[in-house]
């Protein structure tokens, strides 16, 4: 359907939309968020970023020398919560996932990875890893993948923020929605790195076919060195 | 070119959180769920701060990682258990005075005298309600919708035409 032949649907039926419209803003509006509920959210937001050590106040250009929020000082926000009228949810829910991944993270590097690669990596996080002999860019490898994963070990990528994921042959890519993990030995051929996009503002990502499982002929991409790899199906 | 600086973080704030907030309200439809989705918005800027492109940018940012949390939140076990209850228990809840197979999300809402119109938003399957928010209330074409949500524009019209039938049928012939 191209945007005229929409576009003249929709004049079919003007009134409608109009009223529809009109009667949903209304709606929508008239449900809140009331300016109580506004200042209680940023009371909230404001001592959560006060907590973890202002970090709004890293700009971009700067996360490389700092470190921007960990996972576990998310657990602040849980006290910040506190003064809430209900019970903090979310906040206990993505601490506990944070810490799972970090988890995750440190067993794959203790237990999985060789002995040189994971020389190399302590090397690499002493920024002597050019005067090493560095592995190739291999599952797992410690090559960063995007400015925000090399800009601090604890600023991950949030994947959902980026959903699109463009491929060097210009094939596109996009996210499965509700971010479900692939397991490395389904993996296949690598299709490289790609950039993962917002629409505006990309980052880099590996990407690869899925050979086995539930999931085979779909894509799994890799937003950070060492991270989880997620579903993504191809677009169109 | 703006970055996120602990000022600005209480300017995007105070200029996006309305949006934010109806939408994450028009996902969920709970006043309380939306407060939770919003902050959890809201904190993705904490924990990653960003340079921004301009005041369209921001929003489109903030309007794609509320979208992404509430569903996150629809997936969750809690909202997943509070629709599948019905299907599973065949008998009626004994303290309900609605029948299985109603949603109790919905029978919530009728009893707190949610509007009609907001309600049969959210009847609508999960991929047109995004949409409906997006163009009716956001007021977005179908082609930033597209770039948004990262389907194709035709999708986005499909849905959308789609989401007018339905909206059409449960609204009646008030023609609403």
């Amino acid at each position: 359907m191209t945007d005229e032949r929409f576009e003249a649907d929709l004049m079919d039926d003007e009134a409608f939309d109009q009223a529809f419209a009109a009667r949903f803003a209304a709606a929508l509006e008239a449900e809140g968020p009331d300016e109580a509920t506004q200042e209680r959210m940023l009371s909230n937001l404001l001592a959560a970023a006060a907590q973890r050590g202002d970090a709004t106040a890293v700009s971009p250009e700067d996360a490389d020398e700092k470190n921007v929020p960990t996972s576990t000082e998310g657990q602040t926000m849980v006290e910040g919560g506190r003064r809430r009228r209900r019970p903090v949810r979310w906040q206990a829910v993505a601490a506990v996932a944070a810490s799972l991944a970090l988890a995750v993270l440190v067993l794959r590097v203790t237990l999985f990875a060789g002995p040189d690669q994971r020389s190399a990596e302590c090397a690499s996080t002493q920024g002597q890893a050019a005067e090493e002999s560095q592995p190739a860019v291999t599952l797992g490898a410690t090559a960063p993948l995007s400015s925000e994963a090399a800009a601090s070990d604890e600023a991950a990528v949030d994947p959902t923020a980026y959903p699109q994921i463009v491929l060097a042959s210009g094939e596109k890519l996009v996210l499965v929605e509700g971010l479900v993990e692939v397991g490395e030995s389904d993996l296949g051929a690598p299709a490289g790195t790609a950039e993962a996009t917002d629409g505006t503002q990309a980052v880099q990502c590996e990407v690869y076919e899925i050979a086995l499982g539930e999931h085979a002929g779909a894509y799994a991409v890799r937003y950070e060195v060492g991270g989880p790899l997620y579903l993504a199906e191809l677009l169109g | 070119m703006a970055t996120t600086s602990s000022v600005d973080l209480e300017g995007v704030y105070r200029q996006h959180v309305k949006s934010v907030w109806r939408l994450c309200y028009s996902y969920l439809g709970s006043a309380a769920d939306a407060e939770d989705a919003t902050q959890a918005t809201f904190m993705r800027l904490v924990d990653h701060p960003r340079t921004f492109e301009g005041e369209d940018h921001e929003r489109a940012w903030l309007l794609t990682v509320a979208a992404n949390v509430c569903r996150d939140v629809l997936k969750s076990a809690r909202h997943t258990r509070v629709v599948a209850m019905p299907e599973e228990g065949p008998e009626p809840a004994a303290d309900s005075h609605e029948g299985a197979g109603v949603d109790p999300a919905e029978v919530v809402a009728r009893d707190n005298g949610e509007s009609e119109v907001l309600r049969a938003v959210r009847e609508l399957p999960e991929r047109l309600r995004e949409v409906v928010h997006l163009h009716y209330y956001e007021g977005m074409k179908t082609d930033d919708i597209a770039r948004l949500i990262g389907a194709p524009p035709s999708t986005v019209r499909n849905r959308l035409r789609d989401a007018r039938e339905l909206l059409r049928e449960s609204l009646g012939g008030e023609r609403a």
